[in-house]
């Protein structure tokens, strides 16, 4: 009797341990909820449409987020690091056609905007104590402004179109909001029809870009993806007079360079399509002197992503590797990240998201946890264009570069 | 609207699965009996019964058998995590409707009991539980301008998950009948081995003023990566017991089947820890993005009424 009793004592006690032991899972099962999170902001108005264009992480760990809303109108949403809700601010005319770029100067994020009435350019500055945009500065002889970025040494790169002389205009902003200097590259054809297409969202969306050759700290050329000489096409300039040294030219705006980011000096990892065709080029040594066309580039094409697709490209420093980060849309109505490594151009992961109803990528920016934010467009209910945002954990991003 | 075959021949393949389960468990516990009666009970047994019958009763001390029935189950859901966050003014929050009523489930599984004395029995009775539950969620755009145009898409998401549960329980009996009611007190351990969600989607359409548009879709969605595997919790209830006595074998050649004894009982079962996982929530493209789903931190409740039944392998002498 003892021993039948000392054996089922036993035996509960061998159950309770093995519980026990796999039962571990629920102590484990605990994360930091800001560290991975995918939020849709909804508007419950039929008629509004939101098309999202870029994302900066603010020093309180949330979001800022720039859309235009009512195809050019400015709209700013400001979400906390859990992605909820802390402010939004429709910018009233004459405030429009926001470019992309969200810029943190001195504590305050900035962006460019445009008049409606005069074209003109202007500086806005987010008071975040009244929630409202503020003019920071007016360029009034910058018009048709197209893309803007920063420089090395804290300026701003400015695109615009002159359409009373068809050029594209580039213009050196010094940190303290003067013009350097401006030049001027003649497209000799009139190209205000798919310009404002593309500004009012009505029409093909291009990829006007700047930005600069070298690295953080000096900048050997500076570059501006848009019309020249008759062309959509890659130019290079010289940083002290704008003066083109180099070109990659496109085919009309049918093919040409679609997503540009420097990884050092003139190393670069660019995207580009040719009429219904992706290519992506992860690692590609530019000749900013020489006049090449974008479709000698060899690249591998991906038939999977959309036509004339969006394509992101960021660097990411991940534990001493450098990678680069492509994001873009597929035919599948789906947003894809797709890792290389920045040295070898090897692909190293990638991931899918999206569902049924369309996702198109908009911007991504790196967190400050070392994980990632991805800005897109859904169609909810597959027909309301809305903002949605993805924030990926550092442990995620590590697992997508195979770390 | 849509239905998929999917989900329905994996319903079937799942009661043949049960049902073979249920077949074989019935056949092994034949077997067992038999076997432990003739090998090791049965001359005891037989001794005890011609010496003691006058002035002692044989009482089952350990005792094998089966059960099976049906379970309801609610949620209790803790924080709420919602894909849609409001913008433009409106104040709907999102909030799931979880059903206070599901679909019932099924269990079916062992039983093991160790009588440590006349009242007092511990029991472990490892199960395979469906556990059942379903929330609804509702969108709406509305033409501020013109109200009769609007677009309504509401979501019905219904779960099933499939856990293997050990529970321990420790049960008093009242009484000294054939009839003796029990309660007991325990705890389980749950171990999932499927989840699934069927999700029906309805939508209407009064984007052009005229008839409705309605679409109705259906489809599954497989998600063991949504819960993690463990579901901990504590379980009472009671219920009552009938030892029919001691049943002759059917079989020729074979001992009696010895005391056999039919249960049925009913536990609450209240689950201690949260069971999605939260590494996961945000992973599943086809809930989150799809169908606009992201679970809320839950842990489940559930109500099992059980029918068993027990053969005894081993007695023991007690004084009337």
């Amino acid at each position: 009797m003892i021993k039948l009793r000392n054996n089922i004592h036993a035996f509960f006690c061998l159950i309770m341990a093995a519980l026990l032991f796999v039962s571990c899972d629920i102590g484990d099962n605990d994360v930091v909820p800001e560290s991975s999170f995918s939020k849709i902001y909804n508007d419950e108005s039929f008629t509004f449409i939101y098309d999202p264009l870029d994302i900066i992480q603010t020093p309180d760990s949330g979001f800022l987020i720039l859309s235009s809303t009512e195809k050019w109108s400015t709209y700013l949403l400001k979400v906390d690091a859990l992605g909820n809700v802390s402010y939004e601010i429709k910018v009233p005319a004459p405030f429009v056609n926001p470019l992309p770029g969200l810029y943190l100067i001195n504590g305050s994020i900035h962006l460019f905007c445009m008049d409606e009435i005069s074209l003109q350019t202007y500086l806005m500055r987010l008071n975040e104590e009244t929630q409202a945009l503020e003019v920071a500065q007016t360029f009034g002889d910058i018009l048709y402004p197209l893309a803007a970025s920063l420089t090395p040494d804290g300026g701003f790169l400015i695109q615009s179109y002159d359409r009373i002389l068809r050029n594209t205009n580039l213009y050196k902003i010094q940190p303290n909001l003067n013009i350097l200097w401006k030049n001027e590259y003649p497209i000799y054809e009139d190209v205000e029809e798919p310009l404002i297409a593309h500004l009012t969202r009505i029409g093909k969306r291009l990829p006007f870009l700047t930005g600069y050759l070298g690295d953080n700290n000096r900048a050997t050329h500076f570059f501006f993806n848009g019309y020249n000489n008759y062309l959509f096409s890659m130019t290079f300039v010289n940083i002290n007079n704008g003066e083109q040294t180099g070109v990659i030219n496109g085919y009309q705006d049918k093919g040409a360079i679609s997503g540009a980011s420097t990884i050092s000096d003139n190393k670069m990892a660019l995207s580009r399509y040719s009429f219904n065709d992706n290519f992506l080029l992860p690692l590609v040594d530019v000749n900013p002197t020489a006049v090449e066309f974008s479709g000698n580039i060899v690249g591998v094409q991906f038939p999977e992503l959309l036509t004339n697709a969006k394509v992101i490209i960021k660097q990411n420093l991940k534990a001493g590797k450098s990678l680069m980060l492509y994001a873009t849309s597929t035919k599948s109505n789906q947003v894809v990240l797709y890792v290389y490594e920045a040295i070898t151009g090897k692909m190293v992961g990638n991931r899918y998201w999206g569902d049924k109803n369309p996702y198109e990528i908009a911007s991504l920016t790196e967190t400050s946890d070392g994980g990632l934010a991805i800005l897109c467009k859904t169609y909810v209910a597959g027909k309301f264009p809305r903002i949605c945002l993805i924030k990926l954990s550092a442990e995620e991003l590590d697992g997508l570069s195979g770390m | 609207m849509t239905k998929y075959s999917g989900p329905t021949q994996k319903s079937r393949a799942d009661a043949r699965t049960s049902f073979y389960i249920g077949g074989l468990m019935f056949l092994l516990m034949m077997q067992l009996q038999h076997t432990a009666l003739a090998q090791k009970s049965a001359k005891s047994y037989q001794n005890a019964k011609s010496k003691n019958s006058a002035s002692k009763k044989q009482l089952p001390q350990v005792q094998l058998g089966f059960k099976t029935g049906i379970n309801f189950t609610t949620v209790d859901a803790g924080e709420s995590y919602n894909l849609f966050e409001n913008i433009g003014g409106a104040e709907t929050t999102y909030e799931k409707d979880y059903a206070r009523k599901n679909k019932p489930g099924i269990q079916l599984g062992f039983i093991a009991a160790f009588a440590l004395n006349r009242n007092i029995t511990l029991s472990v009775a490892p199960l395979f539980i469906n556990q059942n539950f379903q929330y609804q969620t509702a969108y709406g755009w509305t033409n501020a301008e013109e109200p009769s145009n609007n677009t309504t898409l509401d979501f019905t998401h219904r779960h099933v998950l499939q856990y293997i549960e050990i529970p321990l329980s420790v049960k008093y009996h009242f009484l000294n009948g054939s009839f003796r009611p029990y309660v007991e007190g325990g705890a389980y351990y749950g171990s999932l081995q499927s989840a699934n969600k069927t999700v029906q989607s309805n939508r209407s359409d009064n984007a052009t003023g005229d008839i409705p548009v309605v679409a109705t879709d259906e489809q599954t969605i497989g998600l063991e990566k949504a819960f993690i595997k463990s579901n901990t919790g504590l379980l009472a209830g009671g219920g009552i017991r009938y030892d029919i006595g001691q049943v002759s074998s059917l079989m020729e050649g074979s001992s009696d089947l010895g005391v056999i004894t039919i249960t049925l009982g009913c536990i609450y079962k209240y689950g201690l820890n949260q069971i999605v996982d939260q590494n996961n929530r945000y992973s599943d493209s086809r809930s989150l993005y799809g169908v606009y789903d992201t679970f809320d931190n839950m842990s489940l409740r559930n109500i099992e009424i059980s029918l068993g039944c027990l053969f005894t392998l081993k007695y023991k002498n007690t004084s009337k």
